[in-house]
C-alpha cells in the first residue's frame, strides 16, 4: 500500500456520487468478504424491470463445461417474431459474485432499440469453480446460442458478445476460444471496462489502491479466486486472462471502454493497442475521471450518459441497425 | 457495479441526511462544475425534476435521470417549492405532494452552489475574492485579482472566515468559496473589523494582499476554534497554536489528549474550562456558582482522569492545547 501513485482526479460529478455511496461500498474487497457479498440481494427487481419494459424471460437448462447443467436466460421483446440481432451476455462481478442479471439494464436498452434477442449465461463462480469453469461455461452458452439461432430468432451473422468488468474479460476469453476452436463467428465483442490481466503489474493498479471502486486489493481477490496459486505465474491461459495473448489477430471488431481512474485502464488500453498492432479493428474510449462501473452507479451523470450513448452507437453500427 | 454495491438513488423521503446533501454539493462546487450539473445533482437526490430560471430567459429543467426536460414557462415553474439565489435567479424542485425530509436542504445548497458557480463564471468581484485567497492560484493571477479589488496597494488586509450561511455581515469584498473542509464565506477587511455579536467568525492574520492565502488559512483555523462562548477568534492572538493546528491537520488522526477531552461529559468540560481560564479555585467557583471545595474535589478527580493537573502551569498549557486540538478535530469547519 506504500507505493500508491498519484492518480487522475475523479470527475467531480462522479466523485460526489462516490462520496454518498462510500458507506455501502468498500473500495477493497478481500477473500473473507466474498460470502457476505453473495448474500446481499443482487437484482431483486429484475422481473419488475423486465415487465415494465415489456421483455419476456425464458430460462433454459443447457450443458455447461464437462456437460454439467447450467442455466441461460433468453430475453426478447414481448411478441417478437422473425429473426434479428443476437446478444450473448456474460455478467460481471469479479469472477466471484453476481448472477446473469448483473448489468442487464444496459442490455435491455439494446433489446428494445435493436429488437435483439439476448442470451445471458449463469456461469459457475470462483473460487468454488476456478478457471476454466467460468470461461468454459460461457463458451458452452455461446455454442448453444449459435446452435439454436434459428429457433431463438437470431440472425447468426449479427450475433455479438457483450460483458462488463469480469464479464468483459470472459467475453474477450470466449472470443479467443471461438477463434481458436473454429467456433461461432461473432460480429463484434463489447468489452465494457474488461478485467483482462491477472498479473497486478500495471501503473493503474498501483494508482487505484484503497480508493474508488474495485481497487487493487479487490482485483487480486478476484484473480486469486479464479486462478489460485497460478495467479501471476507462467501457468495461465490466454482464455482466462486475455491480456496474456500475444496474437489478437482474427478476432471480431472490438469495442472497449473504461475510466481513467480505474485499475483496468492500462490493460484495457493495451488490449486495444494489441488488436490494432495485429491488424484488427477496435474502438477505444477512456473516460476522464471515471472510476470502475461509474455508468452503472451514476447513470444520471454527464460522463455516464456520454459513455452509454457512445457504446450504444457502436452496437448499432455493428448490428447494422 | 450497480447491482453489487447500489447505484445513487434519491435520498430517503423520511430521514434527514443533511451531511450527505452538504458534501454532495460541496464536492461539485470544489470541482468547478456548471449549473446543469448542479441541477442534475438536485434532481437525482430528490428524485424529482429540478429547475432554474433567470428572469426573461427560458428556464432550464433537468429530470432525475439526468435528461434535459422541456423548458416550460416561468408561470408553470412558479408553483414549485423554490429559492431565490443571490445571483438573481431562482431554483426549484418539482415535488408533487408532500415535501420530503431533505427537500429544503437540497434547495438551500443548490441555491448556494448556483450562486457561487455563476459568480465564478461572471468574472465578478466574487471570483476575484476566491482567487486572491487561493493558495493554488498562480501569484500573477492573484495579483490581477487583487488589483481588480483595489487591494494591491494596501499593506493591511485580513481575510475573515464565516460559515457559508452567514450573510455578508461585515463590509468588504466577499464570496462563498470551497475549502477542503466545506464551504465558507470569506470577507476581506482592513486592519480592524467589528463582527456583530453572536456570529461565529475567524479573523485571519494581517498583511499585504499577496499574503492573503496565509491570512485565509489562519482565518479558517480561527473559525474552527470559535465557540458560542468565544464566537470571534483572532488568528493574530493564537500565536503558536496556528503552527500546532497545521501540524494537527497534517497528522490526520486526533491527538490522544484531544480524544481524552472529547470523552468527558459537558459539565466536567465546563469545570475544567473554568479552572483553567479563571486561574484560581475561588474565581472558578464563582464562575460555576459552586463552593470552592467542591470545585477542588472535581479538579482532583479530573486530574486523575486526564493524567495531568490543569492547575499547574505546564498542565494548563497542555490543557489549552488539547482544547484547541479537540475543537480542530471536529468535522468540517466546526
Amino acid at each position: 500500500m506504500t507505493d500508491t501513485l498519484a492518480r487522475p482526479p475523479f470527475d467531480p460529478e462522479l466523485e460526489a456520487v462516490l462520496g454518498l455511496l462510500a458507506e455501502s461500498l468498500p473500495p477493497s474487497i478481500t477473500p473473507e468478504m466474498i460470502t457476505l457479498m453473495r448474500q446481499a440481494p443482487i437484482v431483486a427487481s429484475v422481473d419488475d424491470l423486465l415487465v415494465a419494459r415489456g421483455i419476456t424471460r425464458r430460462d433454459v437448462t443447457i450443458p455447461g463445461h464437462e456437460g454439467a447443467d447450467i442455466i441461460v436466460t433468453v430475453l426478447a421483446r414481448e411478441g417478437r417474431t422473425g429473426t434479428g440481432p443476437g446478444i450473448f451476455h456474460t455478467h460481471g462481478g469479479g469472477m466471484i459474485i453476481g448472477d446473469r442479471f448483473v448489468g442487464i439494464a444496459a442490455i435491455v436498452d439494446w433489446i428494445e432499440r435493436f429488437d435483439a434477442v439476448c442470451v445471458t449465461v449463469e456461469y459457475r463462480l470462483a473460487p468454488e469453480f476456478p478457471d476454466p469453469y467460468p470461461v468454459e461455461d460461457c463458451y458452452a452458452g455461446l455454442l448453444w446460442t449459435a446452435e439454436h439461432a434459428d429457433e431463438l430468432g437470431i440472425d447468426p451473422t449479427r450475433l455479438i458478445i457483450a460483458g462488463a468488468s469480469a464479464g468483459g474479460g470472459l467475453a474477450a476469453g470466449v472470443s479467443l476460444l471461438a477463434r481458436d476452436r473454429g467456433g461461432p463467428a461473432l460480429a463484434g465483442q463489447v468489452l465494457i471496462y474488461p478485467m483482462l490481466d491477472d498479473r497486478d503489474a500495471s501503473v493503474s493498479t498501483r494508482q487505484i489502491d484503497g480508493v474508488g471502486v474495485w481497487d487493487r486489493t479487490s482485483n487480486v481477490t478476484g484473480w486469486g479466486a479464479l486462478l489460485g496459486d497460478r495467479r501471476a505465474t507462467g501457468d495461465v491461459s490466454i482464455y482466462a486472462a486475455p491480456a496474456r495473448a500475444t496474437d489478437l489477430s482474427g478476432l471480431p471488431p472490438a469495442f472497449i471502454d473504461c475510466g481513467s481512474a480505474e485499475v483496468f485502464r492500462d490493460e484495457d488500453v493495451a488490449y486495444a493497442s494489441q488488436i490494432w498492432a495485429d491488424g484488427g479493428q477496435a474502438e477505444l474510449h477512456v473516460w476522464p475521471g471515471g472510476f470502475h462501473g461509474f455508468d452503472m452507479m451514476a447513470p444520471h451523470a454527464a460522463l455516464s450518459r456520454s459513455m452509454t450513448e457512445t457504446r450504444t452507437n457502436w452496437v448499432g453500427r455493428v448490428l447494422g441497425a | 457495479m450497480q447491482e453489487l454495491v447500489g447505484r445513487l438513488t434519491a435520498l430517503d423521503p423520511e430521514a434527514s441526511d443533511t451531511l450527505k446533501v452538504v458534501s454532495y454539493f460541496d464536492t461539485l462546487v470544489a470541482g468547478g462544475v456548471g449549473v446543469e450539473t448542479l441541477l442534475r445533482g438536485a434532481a437525482v437526490l430528490t428524485g424529482t425534476t429540478a429547475g432554474r430560471a433567470i428572469e426573461g430567459r427560458a428556464p432550464t429543467r433537468i429530470a432525475p435521470d439526468g435528461e434535459r426536460a422541456e423548458s416550460g414557462t416561468d408561470a408553470e415553474a412558479s408553483v414549485w417549492p423554490s429559492r431565490r439565489t443571490s445571483d438573481g435567479s431562482r431554483v426549484w424542485i418539482e415535488r408533487e405532494g408532500q415535501a420530503h425530509a431533505n427537500d429544503a436542504m437540497v434547495l438551500e445548497r443548490l441555491a448556494l452552489a448556483v450562486a457561487i458557480t455563476s459568480a465564478r463564471r461572471a468574472n465578478t468581484a466574487d471570483a476575484a475574492v476566491e482567487v486572491v485567497v487561493s493558495s493554488s492560484a498562480a501569484p500573477a493571477e492573484r495579483a490581477v485579482a487583487a488589483a481588480r479589488l483595489r487591494l494591491d496597494t494596501r499593506d493591511h488586509v485580513r481575510a475573515v472566515a464565516f460559515h457559508p450561511d452567514a450573510a455578508a455581515l461585515v463590509p468588504g469584498p466577499n464570496a462563498v468559496v470551497a475549502t477542503s473542509r466545506g464551504l465558507a464565506r470569506v470577507v476581506l477587511v482592513g486592519r480592524t473589523v467589528d463582527v456583530p455579536s453572536g456570529i461565529l467568525a475567524g479573523i485571519g492574520i494581517d498583511g499585504p494582499a499577496d499574503r492573503l492565502p496565509e491570512s485565509w488559512a489562519s482565518a479558517l483555523v480561527a473559525l474552527r476554534l470559535s465557540t458560542v462562548h468565544q464566537p470571534v477568534v483572532d488568528a493574530a492572538e493564537l500565536g503558536a497554536v496556528l503552527l500546532v493546528a497545521e501540524a494537527a491537520d497534517r497528522r490526520g488522526e486526533p491527538h490522544p489528549d484531544a480524544t481524552a477531552l472529547a470523552a468527558l461529559d459537558p459539565r466536567t468540560r465546563e469545570v475544567l474550562d473554568a479552572v483553567a481560564d479563571a486561574g484560581s479555585m475561588r474565581a472558578a467557583a464563582s464562575v460555576l456558582g459552586m463552593h470552592h471545595s467542591s470545585v477542588q474535589a472535581r479538579a482532583d478527580a479530573i486530574t486523575v482522569q486526564l493524567g495531568y493537573d490543569p492547575r499547574t502551569p505546564t498542565g494548563r498549557t497542555r490543557y489549552f492545547l488539547a482544547r484547541a486540538l479537540a475543537a480542530l478535530a471536529r468535522p468540517g469547519l466546526g
